[in-house]
């Protein structure tokens, strides 16, 4: 459980900020920043999580491996919760990235008129105008984003799973009780997943209501 | 030391990554299909004015759309032996939960495509004198499905993406086909870059497609990360 919500809490705290600055660079005038978003979301919404999980996991030590540790004799790990919140906020960043760009989107040209002719500079604009405007607008899209995190994180279990495999072949060596040790700790983590979806849904619920009462 | 490039290997092994291939695409067929029928029975169910039909549909799509594909795909391969007294092979098991899991999603599509279409077309419908099928066939469909195109192709992109969870219950599709070759090489970097690189290619077009049929006002619009 303790796992769960660690990986939860950084790939939420990076893929909003991901999803944040996607969204923006998405809407700008700059080409270069368009052209890196446009790529970024573009990229890491076609490729299954699950590849780029592996990737993350996998592929990277091979690079970590060659780079760094042969030459320098060390003996760098990339932990599985590290590949994992990395993919996941990658991934997660890229749809926020969507969001937030619709956001932004529907808010009318006018307003921007409007503050640039009362005087206001792009990032005053930016910062009174369109943000606080469109991040509300967003927070409805964004909440079932959040709950597809938790949903998402699912899939960390298939590289963990290597490790789970790992112990209970282990296991099975010196008790002949692996599948029991491997049974357990699937039910275990599949009850621990259910029970977050049902509190991601009553923070989906109690935030609905918020959004409305305060519209 | 070892070279984390080895490119080579994709190459040497490229006629079982096409068995994989062809696996994957087969059953990115049938569960589309099957994806698409689900969709529609359980999206006009929701839609519907009996109470007794949409509440139940209603359970049933945010009970599928509240878990995890993966866990979908684990439950329906273990469970069909219990629950339908039949175990089904890793290909049907795999084919069956993705087809359940994403028509859920995909009945959300179709309801919103068919609540596109204003009420006041089916009365007046109805009050021309045709009759549901008529109504649904001649008047709700053609809006509705001008509507959800671009939705209807996210979703097979979703599909197509699911496809690869079908390898933690054992179905040699394409991503497993990867990490075979790996076990066997010990090539991850080119590996599940080269897997990526596919993924992205087909994906990428799918949803080019999916673009050129959208922009324009009164599309639903479906950026589910599932």
């Amino acid at each position: 459980m303790g796992t769960t919500l660690y990986i939860f809490a950084w790939s939420l705290v990076f893929s909003l900020v991901l999803g944040i600055f996607c969204g923006i660079g998405r809407t700008t005038n700059v080409r270069w920043v368009r052209a890196l978003s446009v790529g970024y979301v573009e990229i890491f919404r076609n490729i299954p999580l699950l590849v780029q999980m592996w990737w993350a996991y996998f592929g990277l030590q091979q690079v970590v491996n060659a780079a760094i540790n042969d030459p320098l004799g060390l003996r760098i790990l990339i932990p599985s919760t590290f590949a994992c919140i990395l993919a996941l906020s990658l991934y997660t960043g890229a749809y926020m990235g969507e969001v937030v760009r619709s956001g932004i989107r529907s808010i009318p040209r006018g307003q921007w008129e409007a503050a640039t002719s009362s005087g206001l500079s792009r990032a005053q604009t930016w910062r009174h105008v369109v943000l606080p405007q469109a991040l509300v607008i967003v927070i409805p899209p964004m909440a079932s984003e959040v709950l597809n995190i938790i949903k998402n994180s699912a899939i960390a279990m298939t590289i963990a799973i290597t490790d789970l495999m790992f112990y209970s072949q282990k296991i099975e060596e010196e008790t002949f009780a692996g599948f029991e040790a491997y049974t357990a700790g699937t039910l275990l983590f599949l009850l621990l997943t259910l029970l977050a979806v049902g509190a991601i849904y009553l923070v989906q619920w109690l935030l609905g209501l918020k959004v409305r009462t305060a519209g | 030391m070892e070279s984390f490039w080895k490119w080579h290997v994709i190459p040497e092994n490229l006629g079982f990554f096409a068995s994989g291939f062809r696996l994957t695409l087969t059953i990115f067929v049938l569960a589309w299909v099957g994806c698409w029928v689900f969709a529609v029975i359980f999206g006009a169910l929701r839609h519907s004015a009996r109470p007794w039909l949409r509440y139940p549909a209603a359970a049933v799509v945010e009970i599928i759309r509240g878990t995890p594909g993966l866990m979908f795909i684990v439950w329906v391969y273990f469970l069909s032996q219990p629950l339908i007294g039949y175990a089904l092979s890793p290909f049907w098991a795999a084919v069956w939960a993705l087809m359940i899991h994403q028509g859920a999603y995909a009945a959300e599509v179709v309801r919103a495509g068919l609540s596109s279409v204003p009420r006041g077309q089916v009365a007046a419908g109805y009050s021309t004198g045709l009759g549901y099928v008529e109504v649904m066939g001649f008047i709700v469909l053609p809006q509705a499905l001008r509507n959800m195109a671009p939705a209807v192709v996210n979703r097979s992109v979703a599909l197509f993406k699911n496809t690869s969870l079908a390898f933690v219950i054992g179905v040699i599709e394409f991503f497993r086909a990867g990490t075979i070759v790996n076990g066997r090489e010990n090539a991850s970097f080119s590996v599940f870059t080269f897997i990526a690189a596919v993924y992205f290619v087909c994906c990428f077009s799918l949803s080019r497609l999916g673009n050129r049929l959208g922009q324009r006002p009164g599309v639903i619009e479906d950026t589910t990360a599932v």
